[in-house]
């Protein structure tokens, strides 16, 4: 055992615990981090290189490690698992269970049951880090009164300031524009689990006071075990009585290194020698043990020592990884011989704490800008490791700049340096300084790679956190969602909507067969309540309608109904719908089930940036009203059933007209409006009646063999009459005359929104794609949706096939067998051809008919 | 339109968390659905207070009328001609959270900063990905408006983040 | 995430936001007094800076109103719209 028998500030030694690394168990502390705990436990090797395989130890003592890489078998719960934790990082509990990596991880095998949450958190002020500079800054910040602020800290024990809300155990993770944290918080962390919570931190003015990062110097055999940081060696005695070696010897490049040496010596390691490269000391090479490969001795320019430490200091600098996500840039600074702030992010919500001092400051010597040996052998520099997690070597840089390679970023991508799961925090300098001396150029000119989001890696399961599973994405549901939530559903947006009602012995074509035949021969009644409702108030809702319709809207008389297109201001088909006049000032505009939000939206933005003089309120009642839409030539009896006060005869209650009317006992309208071109009623009452209007249409309905059905019943049912669905035959590319809607341009008003388009030459081209009918010639096969329309017989090996068209939805129960809608150039003129309908290859003759399959006349509207 | 002779008819009311079995009461924190209420939505000036109501600013202009459950059936809600308004009292339910956890609770999924919002100011926003009012009626109570359709989702959600608050 | 300035509700997430592209091109009084040319300017030609740049947008998931704000499309900064602007 390694732990000294007193000392330890993180550890507490009353709480003894055990965690298991590869079946082994070992004996820890709270406050011991797995790292530490290996240490302790004389666990020389933590890791293996990822491609050459070699044993390697730990090198540091948080998110520097590149070695210490494990996979978490188990957080401490049932499902839990972390493919690729750091052991520097990883807090130790009873129950912890690892397995050692070489560089990488696998992913579960199962759903990562850890639990993970989200919270928002909001202040004026956001210190990250706290340390010395940190709490100076927090301070400040409460003496100036500046409101709510936050520390956010990494460290297991948060700083104490009075006023201000710090949290431990907390890892900013992303900076980003205007004030945004993103940052990991470990909860529970004494008992682990594996626990964690995403903060979404948004701070009117953040202090980066993120400390700063030690640096290695590379050499050949610098990856045996043994080799390590200084500052990280000395941290372990402090930190957790842990003794890294027992007889050590030193290099550096800077003062720091000695002051390391002397905690070191101080804490009973024999510290041999403490060579400085200021003073022309180089390591050369290394031997190791036969077992574990452990270092023994350490070659050196003055000479070879024998030891079981070789602890290497480059350079202390500051952590600027956060800083540069947020925009901020970096400069070499040789007074620390590293990178450091200079440029603030943009905005003014950044802001840099540091309490580095120079060699100048405290009357030191100058730290030396040393990376590696320029005069190294191949086989020496095929031994020299830049990046221990990449298992790259200088052997690899100088390849990188003899193929021709000579930014920073590319030698990066070439060599794979710095891309690893520690952000190359051990490596990216060192390449940084040996492509600088391999070039010829100051190292300010060659520059440091980007450091992007997340710091550390993160869970995909504590990014997802509760939105998982059903709370994935909001489901919406209408009221009469339970009394056919039976069926097999279709997702419409967020909408879940049943597709059809298969009966036990039944197919969902047979069911939609059945349905169709229904509503065509007898009754059905549909759940319509998710189609959008915005009620439009004020002295000029014509005018508002005049111009966002194609057609003439200003002259519907109170009690009727008109189906409207709506365009863009392109001329291209953005949604159609009917809407109804209330009263002299109230309307109520129906939608497609998808376009309710952009509709409105899109009303409210002409209303609002260019027609504000108009009197219009447009309010949402989507989710307002529940509808039911009974259709089929017995529809009038089950309508006078529900409403015996009303006459629903085809005089007394015309089509496209709408009344009030006491339905089934219930205040209710009551509409004459179809989309299957048979008699047709919808009846809407305020959503809290939706399930009793729809348990009272399906009662009222028994006498006549109701039969309730789906959307694609209704797509069907639509599509023999070419009712276009808006999103499915429609792609932003289509006009109402492409579709057959030419009736609906007025040509009276003297503008509506697309009218100036609908008059450009190319809306006006008969060769246009229009909107026409297929049935397959065999009058069986299937047309499959999203099918390319070829010529009859077209080689399809001959690339490019001319397309002609494409199908838009296909439907395999019509009332004569399979048909589909298309898209096809100057289909209005083909009608009668006989076209291939290509999928995966393989043509299906289809024959182009009109649109409208099923009574073109409109002789069944008032009924059979 | 009123129906007259009625109160048959209230029995046959569902709100939108009818049989979804949310709500929660546990010391630091209530979740409840408290359906039926009359909502109107209202443009121009301030409406009048109601009486076991709440009046919200949703926007410049626009407001939200709470009104107490209607005792009569009508197609209209009875609040909303007094006031101008346009009856939504099927458009949203309302979930009231109370207790030392509620804002918490909200600020999980919420990302707008509510320890601003002053007690009887409402704010509009995404909770859980479902356009919400958010009212608050004390330091510690507030009430989430919903729309209906997304009603259930949200207390699937809301139960779901309580679980430490249990 | 850009923090949008909502002139109504403070600055918000750019999430309940809906954008409005460049600020200032109006309906035209006529479209059926321009020629195709105009009308496709209108329709489909909008300045791109690198810079500033004034632009509209709407807060949907809130108060849902309209406004016109001046973005640096480099830095995201924001800022009132400047002096002699129209909105």
């Amino acid at each position: 055992m390694s732990r000294l028998p007193t000392g330890g500030s993180r550890i507490d030694r009353t709480r003894p615990l055990t965690v298991t690394v590869d079946g082994v168990e070992l004996t820890a502390y709270a406050g011991d981090t797995l790292a530490s705990a290996m240490l302790a436990n004389d666990l020389d090797v933590v890791g293996a290189g990822i491609y050459t395989g070699r044993p390697r130890g730990l090198v540091g003592i948080g998110r520097e490690e590149p070695n210490a890489w494990v996979q978490v078998l188990d957080h401490g719960g049932p499902g839990t698992g972390e493919p690729m934790v750091q052991a520097t990082t990883q807090p130790a509990y009873d129950g912890l269970t690892v397995e050692r990596l070489a560089g990488r991880g696998r992913l579960l095998p199962h759903t990562d049951e850890t639990r993970y949450d989200v919270l928002h958190l909001h202040c004026e002020v956001a210190v990250v880090g706290g340390g010395e500079a940190g709490v100076a800054a927090a301070r400040a910040a409460v003496a100036a009164g500046e409101g709510r602020v936050i520390v956010l800290d990494d460290a297991p024990t948060a700083p104490v300031v009075d006023g201000a809300r710090c949290l431990p155990d907390t890892t900013v993770v992303g900076a980003h524009a205007h004030g945004r944290l993103v940052a990991v918080q470990r909860l529970d962390s004494a008992d682990g689990g594996g626990a964690r919570r995403l903060l979404q931190v948004q701070a009117r003015r953040v202090v980066l006071a993120t400390g700063s990062e030690e640096r290695p110097m590379a050499f050949p055999g610098n990856d045996r075990p043994g080799v390590m940081l200084a500052g990280a060696a000395a941290a372990y005695v402090e930190r957790y009585g842990v003794l890294p070696g027992r007889r050590a010897v030193v290099w550096t490049a800077h003062d720091g290194g000695h002051a390391a040496a002397a905690a070191l010596a101080e804490a009973g390691v024999d510290v041999v020698a403490v060579l400085d490269v200021r003073d022309g000391d180089v390591v050369t090479g290394t031997d190791g043990g036969s077992d574990t490969g452990r270092v023994t001795a350490v070659h050196t320019t003055s000479g070879t020592v024998e030891v079981d430490l070789l602890a290497v200091s480059g350079a202390v600098t500051p952590e600027t990884r956060l800083w540069t996500h947020a925009g901020g840039t970096t400069r070499w600074s040789d007074d620390v011989a590293g990178f450091v702030p200079d440029a603030p992010p943009q905005g003014g919500r950044f802001s840099w704490a540091g309490t580095e001092r120079t060699a100048a400051d405290t009357g030191g010597r100058a730290p030396a800008a040393w990376f590696c040996a320029t005069d190294l052998t191949d086989e020496q520099a095929a031994g020299t490791y830049l990046d221990l997690h990449r298992d790259a070597t200088l052997a690899d840089v100088r390849h990188a700049v003899e193929a021709g390679l000579r930014s920073v970023e590319h030698v990066k991508r070439h060599t794979t340096i710095g891309t690893g799961a520690d952000q190359g925090r051990c490596s990216g300098v060192l390449a940084a300084g040996v492509l600088a001396q391999l070039l010829g150029e100051p190292l300010g000119r060659v520059g440091a790679t980007g450091a992007r989001p997340p710091l550390v890696p993160v869970p995909f399961g504590l990014l997802a956190a509760r939105n998982r599973g059903v709370l994935s994405d909001p489901v919406r549901v209408t009221p009469i969602h339970d009394r056919v939530a039976h069926a097999p559903m279709e997702d419409v947006g967020q909408w879940k909507r049943p597709y059809a009602f298969p009966s036990v012995d039944e197919s969902l074509d047979e069911a939609v067969v059945r349905e169709c035949r229904a509503v065509r021969t007898g009754v059905g009644m549909m759940d319509a309540s998710t189609l959008g409702a915005i009620h439009l108030r004020g002295a000029d809702v014509g005018v508002l309608l005049d111009m966002v319709y194609t057609n003439l809207f200003s002259t519907l008389a109170v009690g009727k109904v008109r189906y409207g297109v709506m365009c863009g201001p392109d001329g291209m088909v953005v949604d159609d719908g009917t809407t109804m006049r209330l009263s002299e000032t109230d309307w109520l505009m129906s939608t497609t089930t998808g376009n309710a939000a952009a509709v409105l939206d899109t009303l409210e933005e002409w209303l609002l940036t260019e027609w504000p003089h108009l009197d219009v309120v447009c309010t949402s009642q989507t989710d307002h009203w529940s509808t039911v839409a009974i259709a089929g030539p017995l529809s009038r009896d089950v309508v006078a059933a529900l409403a015996p006060d009303e006459d629903v005869s085809a005089e007394g209650f015309g089509f496209m007209t709408h009344r009030e009317a006491v339905v089934a006992g219930m205040p209710a309208r009551l509409a004459r409006v179809s989309f299957s071109g048979e008699l047709a009623f919808e009846v809407s009452v305020p959503a809290w009646y939706g399930a009793a209007l729809w348990d009272a249409v399906a009662q009222a309905g028994a006498p006549h063999g109701i039969t309730p059905y789906g959307t694609e019943t209704m797509h069907v049912l639509r599509a023999e009459k070419a009712f276009p669905i808006v999103g499915q035959d429609t792609d932003g590319t289509v006009t109402p005359a492409d579709l057959g809607l030419g009736w609906a341009l007025s040509r009276k008003k003297t503008d509506y929104v697309g009218k100036r388009s609908h008059a450009r030459p190319d809306a006006q081209r008969p060769d246009r794609r229009h909107l026409v009918g297929l049935a397959p010639v065999d009058g069986t096969s299937l047309i499959a949706e999203g099918s390319q329309l070829v010529a009859h017989g077209a080689d399809l090996s001959a690339t490019p096939v001319p397309m002609l068209g494409h199908v838009t939805s296909a439907y395999a129960a019509g009332v004569e067998g399979p048909f589909a809608l298309a898209l096809l150039d100057g289909g209005r003129d083909r009608i009668g051809e006989v076209l291939d309908a290509v999928d995966d290859l393989v043509g299906t003759p289809v024959r182009v008919t009109a649109p409208v399959s099923y009574d073109p006349e409109g002789a069944r509207r008032d009924g059979a | 339109m009123t129906v007259p002779e009625s109160t048959a008819l209230l029995e046959l009311r569902r709100s939108p968390l009818a049989g979804s079995a949310f709500g929660l009461s546990s010391p630091g924190l209530t979740m409840v659905e408290d359906p039926f209420r009359q909502l109107v939505e209202v443009r121009g000036e301030r409406p009048a207070d109601v009486d076991r109501g709440h009046v919200w600013g949703l926007g410049p202009g626009w407001w939200l009328v709470d009104g107490p459950p209607s005792e009569v059936v009508a197609l209209e809600a009875p609040l909303a001609p007094g006031n101008r308004g346009v009856d939504v009292s099927g458009q949203r339910t309302v979930v009231t959270l109370t207790g030392a956890h509620a804002l918490t609770v909200l600020a999980h999924g919420c990302p707008v900063d509510l320890e601003v919002v002053a007690v009887g100011d409402a704010v509009q926003g995404v909770l859980a990905g479902c356009q919400v009012v958010l009212g608050r009626v004390a330091d510690d109570g507030w009430r989430c408006y919903v729309r209906a359709s997304y009603a259930r989702h949200l207390a699937a959600w809301l139960t779901d983040a309580a679980t430490p608050y249990r | 995430m850009l923090r949008i300035p909502c002139p109504h509700c403070g600055e918000r997430d750019e999430t309940e936001f809906h954008y409005g592209g460049e600020a200032g091109v109006d309906y035209p009084a006529d479209p059926s007094a321009l020629d195709d040319v105009a009308w496709a300017e209108y329709l489909f030609v909008r300045a791109d800076p690198a810079g500033w740049f004034t632009e509209r947008w709407c807060h949907v998931a809130a108060c849902r109103q309209w406004f016109t704000i001046d973005r640096h499309t480099v830095s995201d900064e924001f800022r009132p719209v400047s002096e002699g602007v129209r909105a």
